[in-house]
């Protein structure tokens, strides 16, 4: 019993990385209905920035702030400039191109840095708190789960009650409509790209100082675990997607607690094929017009 | 003739990979241009063929017959048709799914039989399936297989079946209004298609005489999609370029500078990036 809680805490930690990510997923679908299949690489670009501006001496929340930024614009000028143009060439135009950019990206990293993995040296407090007699946490995974709530919150809050978020809404709604009564479609997308790309930031930053190591191919690895997830919680919800996060975090902990690590990376895939294929809407997510 | 010999020798490997690349690049064309499918786990089916031909090529064929061809006609046989047989049961429930997600469920369902794949005892597990033999396969009978395939293919586009396919990647449903099947007409594209690709596992295993678990990897589904992308979705003599751009360039930048060479990757995904800005459709245009 003790064991099982100790692996449902380890898989929230996990879990709130996968849900960070997620989330970008997530909007993204819900403004354009397209898959931003590049999207892992902000979370790997994110944390290799971070570290790369921290290297210069830079100090810790000014590097946070220049990699989200930057990021941030690489995904704006991502999209303006590369999606799209593609929006009206076809069907798979748009995934191949996001499937040319996440190989581009990965393997640039790879020229300007290394291929091996580099070490992250910026860290969260370390320490283990022990609760109960058997159960050990430790605290950065704490500070991860709640810098991830309190991030979610924050966004929820900006999506419920800014302009800017009710207009993020409108056009997931309708398109067209939204389009009508004068809301700037390509400046809210420019938005939507951004937000997500900070989240996935985040996210990097938190996984490089939970783990202390980043390497290239991070961006692959969780990303398409975090799409998973978005698919879990249904596309288009903020929620659903945090939730679909942790859903997967703590599946993969668990299975890693019984023995069956070597499983751990199908696990998200099986998840994906079953909820595509048996309950498409996700959990959160109401039923789609569009018949996937 | 010695300096042919070295000749041969040299190239005969290359050869055999461009064979082997484009039987996939067929396959995935079938799917992809012909039935408007993208898939994204094609390797699997390649992966799966290889490991079919690895087993009974080291096991059961010897006990049947001796001769080398024999064996190695059998081999692509097998490899051929257990993965038409696994793909078969895995487009089924993913018909249901259409374009992206279609394209996901690919993804995931390739992922999930290489991790089965990697958990196998009889496959070796994740050190791989090693000592295949080699069947003295050359790049004649791989070119010879390449080329009947390919002939196939075009006389099959020119038939009935061939015509509904394509009809249902350019609209299912005015396909459907004729009162014709396009869930039939795509479960033959793709179960065809990853055969195709199966029987290019089973030539692999041989050339290279080892199979693990990486070669049904996402990258590799992701190099012959670049290769039927290069060449133009639409068109099966595209695909055979395109494999040829991906096999031969990396050969030919062994002889250039060693950055560009280890970074071939960057090249590719520019290349790919630029394709789909300039020419979404493909470099070769197509006449239908």
């Amino acid at each position: 019993m003790y064991d099982f809680l100790q692996y449902l805490l380890d898989g929230l930690a996990i879990g709130s990385v996968y849900s960070l990510i997620a989330v970008g997923y997530s909007l993204v679908f819900g403004v354009l209905r397209m898959v931003n299949f590049a999207h892992g690489e902000f979370f790997m670009l994110g944390a290799y920035l971070f570290m790369f501006f921290f290297n210069l001496k830079i100090p810790l929340w000014i590097s946070f702030v220049l990699s989200a930024l930057f990021v941030g614009m690489l995904s704006v000028g991502m999209e303006r400039f590369l999606y799209k143009p593609l929006r009206k060439s076809g069907r798979f135009a748009p995934l191949i191109m996001a499937v040319g950019l996440s190989l581009f990206l990965q393997n640039f990293v790879q020229i300007i840095f290394s291929p091996n993995p580099q070490s992250f040296t910026v860290s969260l407090p370390e320490g283990i708190i022990q609760w109960g007699e058997d159960i050990l946490i430790r605290k950065k995974d704490i500070y991860i789960f709640a810098i991830t709530l309190v991030l979610t919150f924050v966004f929820d809050a900006f999506i419920r009650f800014t302009s800017f978020g009710r207009a993020i809404r409108a056009v997931s709604m309708h398109p067209q409509a939204a389009m009508l009564v004068g809301i700037p479609f390509n400046r809210i997308i420019s938005i939507t790209f951004f937000l997500g790309a900070v989240m996935a930031v985040v996210g990097g930053v938190m996984q490089g100082m939970s783990t202390n190591q980043i390497w290239p191919f991070m961006g692959v690895h969780s990303g398409l675990k975090a799409f998973a997830a978005a698919v879990l919680g249904g596309t288009g919800e903020l929620w659903g997607a945090v939730l679909g996060g942790f859903f997967i975090g703590i599946s993969e902990s668990l299975l890693v607690g019984y023995d069956l690590s070597m499983y751990k990376d199908g696990l998200a895939y099986l998840i994906l094929v079953v909820f595509l294929l048996y309950r498409p809407q996700g959990i959160l997510g109401k039923k789609l017009t569009v018949k996937v | 003739m010695m300096f042919l010999q070295d000749t041969y020798d040299y190239f005969s490997l290359p050869l055999m990979l461009l064979g082997i690349y484009s039987l996939m690049a067929m396959g995935l064309q079938l799917i992809l241009g012909g039935a408007g499918l993208l898939s994204l786990g094609h390797a699997i089916f390649f992966c799966i063929g290889g490991y079919t031909s690895a087993i009974i090529s080291s096991t059961y064929l010897p006990l049947i017959t001796d001769s080398n061809l024999l064996q190695l006609i059998l081999s692509a046989l097998c490899a051929f048709l257990v993965s038409g047989f696994f793909a078969f049961f895995m487009i089924i429930p993913c018909l249901r799914l259409k374009e992206n997600y279609f394209a996901m469920a690919t993804l995931a369902l390739g992922e999930v039989l290489s991790t089965v794949i990697k958990n196998l005892d009889f496959t070796g597990g994740i050190r791989g399936f090693k000592d295949i033999p080699s069947l003295d396969i050359n790049p004649l009978i791989v070119g010879l297989i390449v080329l009947i395939v390919y002939l196939v293919l075009r006389r099959f586009y020119k038939s009935s079946m061939g015509y509904i396919i394509r009809s249902t990647r350019d609209d299912d449903i005015a396909l459907q209004s004729l009162g014709i099947s396009h869930f039939k007409s795509q479960i033959i594209a793709f179960t065809l298609g990853s055969a195709i690709a199966g029987m290019g596992g089973g030539f692999y295993a041989h050339t290279i005489q080892f199979m693990s678990p990486e070669e049904g990897s996402f990258n590799r589904s992701i190099e012959i999609l670049l290769a039927v992308v290069i060449g133009g979705m639409n068109s099966l003599t595209g695909s055979l370029i395109g494999s040829l751009v991906i096999v031969a360039i990396p050969e030919i930048l062994r002889f250039g500078p060693s950055e560009i060479a280890q970074n071939r990757n960057v090249f590719f995904a520019s290349a790919v990036i630029l394709l789909m800005l300039f020419r979404p459709k493909g470099l070769i245009k197509h006449g239908s």
